[in-house]
């Protein structure tokens, strides 16, 4: 056991002697991921795309338009005026322009205009795409619904006038309600008063006949002339007469005004009945706008506010393609680094040595798994370095959390490029085999398009690609924090990975030493 | 060491698929001589001598070291033998002490053993001064005698090189056969092949001569000679080098042993031919071929390997 574990360290010290000594590799092995690691922990710390130019066209710019268009223009868009649409459009194909905006003509917001902005994007550039028409659109999408709001709080605003100026407005109708029926009351008394008047009379009921009789009686009897009186009784009877004269001028004009304020007061009751609709109706107006239960006008605007919340707390692109990353690196690097090295053991002068020494192949290949697995596991640490700036304090307890599950990873394409560089037999194939095979690993994952976009018999198989079962279980750990037992099944699947790349490394050793003699 | 063959090849067959490379060969190895195997390029030397190691296994007939199948006991085979192949076997980045150190440790040895030994091999290979170096940058001399220096590491008993001079110019080759005597002076035997038959006869205390995948002699330089002895070796070089019409007026000459063209030159071995030299000459002559050189001496190793695998 103790010559064991002598060889392996044997082994191991060599590999990093030959590997520090040979700069090219050294270079390549060491340095060149790591600078790659960093290069893209410090471009992928962003939310946002950068250096992204608009190209804008409208026939006719009004204000509107100029607004939106210095609402894109921010520190990260550049926007250029075009001077027709085909020049907008060919600016993407020539890539001065990465999204070509097309705006109407004299854009204004009125009843009688609609107002489509039309994008062109080039769909080759699909994830460019997305995430510029994501932010063009939500900037317009702010600018529309700034114009919106604006219009109705103006709505709004006249429809809370309205419902003042009519609530205000409720007791005059009651008083008027209330003096028409006092108006219509006296009418009323009135015409009974004037219907009471007593406006006619008898000259009989005077007895001025009988004052007649009785002045000459007593002329008879005192023989006495009471002439004076007499004219003054006819006087007094033709006044009388008059009188009654005008009674009747007054009764039929009493007619006539009783007819008069029986019409007023039938008009007042009507007016009164009018009112007591009108007031009806200011009531329920009052009534319905008070009835609004929304009259905040971004409510009205926007009635559903969409917060997208991200289930995780990253707030970086980095953050979010951490798993991806830490995964692509692993792949690139282990299945890169470990075909190189076995291919370039393979080569070197002294592989006919080690066979001829009493050190079994396991070792040899345990020597250089080792070996592999530790320069993977230092590249890592430059990821993790780079996710500690990014995840401070919680790099602890990501590293706790993930560590077995990394080193199944690496363990998978570091084996996987060992098998590699068994297979072919030279520097150059063994490269292109794994750079490859690495490939097609990430093509059929869902680090450039979703898997489900695949057909579902490729996206079946693709399910079971070592790349995406790794991603999956650093995303659910990391990203999730869900438990280990979450990740199960993935951790049996690549453990049947490894166990079947054990198998065929292996065979090929021991075939490879067979070919050799 | 007397009795038993320290190393016995016992009727070794060994075919890859169709093609039959060694033909039921048979030869014994002395204790602490060096041994010598010759034979044409592809004849099976390697495949022997990888055979010899445990590295391939014949595809019938045994070998045994002291009496005993190398096959039933690898360990022990794979401490007792040292082998350097044809290729240098040692990593071009590591130091000249490293290399040593990186073997040593994978055949076991102890801290202590490997240093004692570094010292000792790096003495008996003359590497003292470069102890410190980067393997690649030894020159091939150095670089060969790191290459044996490995091999024996973990001392072995037998030490096995292959082609150990090859791609060496005269000085540096010179360099090596002194090592490799030296390492023979050690004790340990050695099994050596190679095309240059000098440094076999320098070398050897016997030779196996190997052709058409057999052993067609066995037996020391010297015997060698003494067996062709008998012969004188007739040498000719001619202007229009028209060889193949004049071998055949000159078959018909009795008493020619062997007849050939090597390097340009007509080359007649014959016990007579002090006597047959001038009806050789006239028959050129006749040819009309000017003759540019003539002369008549004793075999060489190399005139005699030539006879006995290309005789006709």
């Amino acid at each position: 056991m103790i010559k064991f574990f002598r060889d392996l360290f044997t082994i191991v010290m060599k590999n990093f002697k030959l590997l520090i000594r040979s700069k090219s590799s050294a270079l390549v092995v060491i340095f060149g991921p790591l600078i790659v690691v960093l290069l893209l922990g410090v471009a992928f710390n962003t939310s946002g795309v950068y250096d992204i130019n608009l190209g804008v066209y409208s026939a006719s710019y009004s204000s509107l338009t100029n607004n939106l268009v210095d609402q894109l223009r921010d520190d990260r868009y550049g926007v250029i005026k075009y001077e027709s649409e085909d020049l907008c459009v060919n600016s993407i194909k020539t890539g001065d322009s990465h999204v070509c905006l097309v705006f109407p003509s004299d854009m204004s917001i009125s009843n009688e205009k609609t107002n489509n902005i039309i994008f062109y994007v080039d769909y080759s550039r699909v994830n460019l795409v997305y995430a510029v028409m994501d932010s063009v659109n939500k900037k317009l999408s702010n600018q529309s619904e700034q114009l919106s709001l604006e219009m109705t709080q103006v709505l709004v605003d006249k429809l809370n006038e309205a419902k003042t100026e009519l609530s205000e407005n409720g007791p005059v109708l009651d008083t008027l309600v209330s003096d028409n029926e006092k108006m219509s009351g006296k009418v009323g008394a009135g015409y009974d008063t004037l219907m009471n008047l007593q406006l006619s009379g008898n000259l009989s009921d005077l007895n001025i006949s009988e004052i007649d009789e009785e002045v000459n009686k007593i002329e008879a009897d005192y023989n006495t002339s009471f002439s004076d009186l007499t004219t003054l009784l006819d006087e007094f009877e033709t006044r009388v007469k008059s009188i009654f004269a005008e009674f009747d001028k007054v009764r039929a004009m009493r007619t006539g005004l009783s007819n008069d304020l029986n019409d007023v007061k039938n008009t007042l009751n009507d007016n009164k009945n009018s009112i007591g609709s009108v007031k009806e109706g200011v009531n329920k107006i009052v009534s319905s706008i008070s009835s609004v239960g929304v009259t905040n006008a971004a409510n009205i605007v926007s009635p559903f506010k969409t917060e997208i919340k991200p289930v995780t707390t990253e707030k970086t692109h980095l953050g979010n393609m951490f798993p991806s990353m830490v995964v692509l690196v692993i792949m690139f690097i282990a299945v890169l680094l470990s075909s190189t090295m076995v291919i370039r053991e393979r080569k070197t002068k002294a592989y006919f040595r080690n066979f001829i020494t009493p050190t079994s192949d396991v070792v040899f290949l345990i020597g250089d798994f080792i070996t592999n697995l530790l320069i993977v596991l230092l590249q890592l640490g430059v990821v993790f370095g780079v996710a500690a700036y990014f995840f401070r304090g919680e790099i602890v307890n990501l590293l706790l959390n993930t560590i077995g599950v990394l080193f199944l990873v690496i363990s998978l394409f570091v084996l996987l490029g060992m098998v590699l560089g068994y297979i072919f037999n030279n520097q150059e194939t063994s490269t292109l085999g794994s750079m490859f095979v690495s490939s097609i690993l990430l093509f059929f994952s869902n680090t450039i398009l979703p898997l489900e976009s695949l057909p579902s018999g490729f996206r079946n198989i693709a399910m079971f690609n070592p790349f995406v079962v790794s991603e999956s279980m650093l995303r659910e750990l990391i990203l999730f924090d869900t438990g280990f037992m979450s990740i199960i099944n993935y951790v049996y699947i690549l453990s049947g990975f490894i166990i079947v790349l054990i198998g065929i490394l292996v065979s090929l050793r021991l075939i490879k030493k067979r070919e050799s003699r | 060491m007397g009795g038993a063959p320290f190393i016995q090849v016992k009727n070794v067959t060994k075919r890859f698929k169709k093609n039959l490379v060694l033909d039921n060969i048979s030869l014994e190895i002395p204790y602490g001589k060096v041994f010598g195997i010759i034979g044409k390029s592809g004849c099976g030397k390697t495949t022997l001598l990888n055979m010899i190691i445990g590295f391939l296994k014949p595809t019938k007939g045994l070998i045994y070291y002291q009496s005993r199948s190398i096959f039933k006991d690898m360990k022990n085979i794979e401490m007792t033998f040292g082998f350097a192949s044809q290729d240098l076997s040692f990593y071009d980045k590591l130091t000249v002490e490293e290399n040593l150190r990186y073997f040593g440790n994978l055949y076991g040895l102890r801290r202590d053993e490997i240093k004692n030994r570094i010292e000792e091999l790096l003495q008996l290979v003359e590497l003292i001064d470069a102890r410190k170096t980067i393997s690649d940058r030894l020159s091939m001399g150095m670089q060969r005698r790191l290459d044996i220096a490995c091999s024996m590491i973990h001392n072995p008993k037998v030490l096995i090189l292959d082609e150990p001079t090859q791609d060496l110019d005269p000085i540096l080759r010179k360099e090596v056969l002194r090592v490799i005597k030296k390492v023979n002076e050690t004790g340990t035997t050695v099994i050596i092949t190679s095309h240059l038959l000098d440094e076999i006869n320098y070398l050897c205390d016997n030779i196996a001569i190997i052709n058409d995948s057999k052993v067609v002699k066995i037996e020391s330089p010297r015997e060698l000679e003494e067996d062709y002895a008998v012969n004188s070796v007739i040498t000719i070089e001619t202007l229009g080098r028209r060889y193949d019409d004049i071998i055949k007026d000159v078959k018909k000459i009795d008493g020619i042993d062997y007849i050939d063209v090597d390097k340009g030159r007509l080359i007649v071995h014959s016990p007579k031919a002090e006597r047959i030299f001038n009806q050789v000459l006239r028959i050129i002559r006749n040819k009309n071929e000017k003759i540019i050189s003539s002369y008549i001496g004793k075999p060489s190793l190399d005139d005699i390997f030539e006879m006995v695998v290309k005789k006709r």
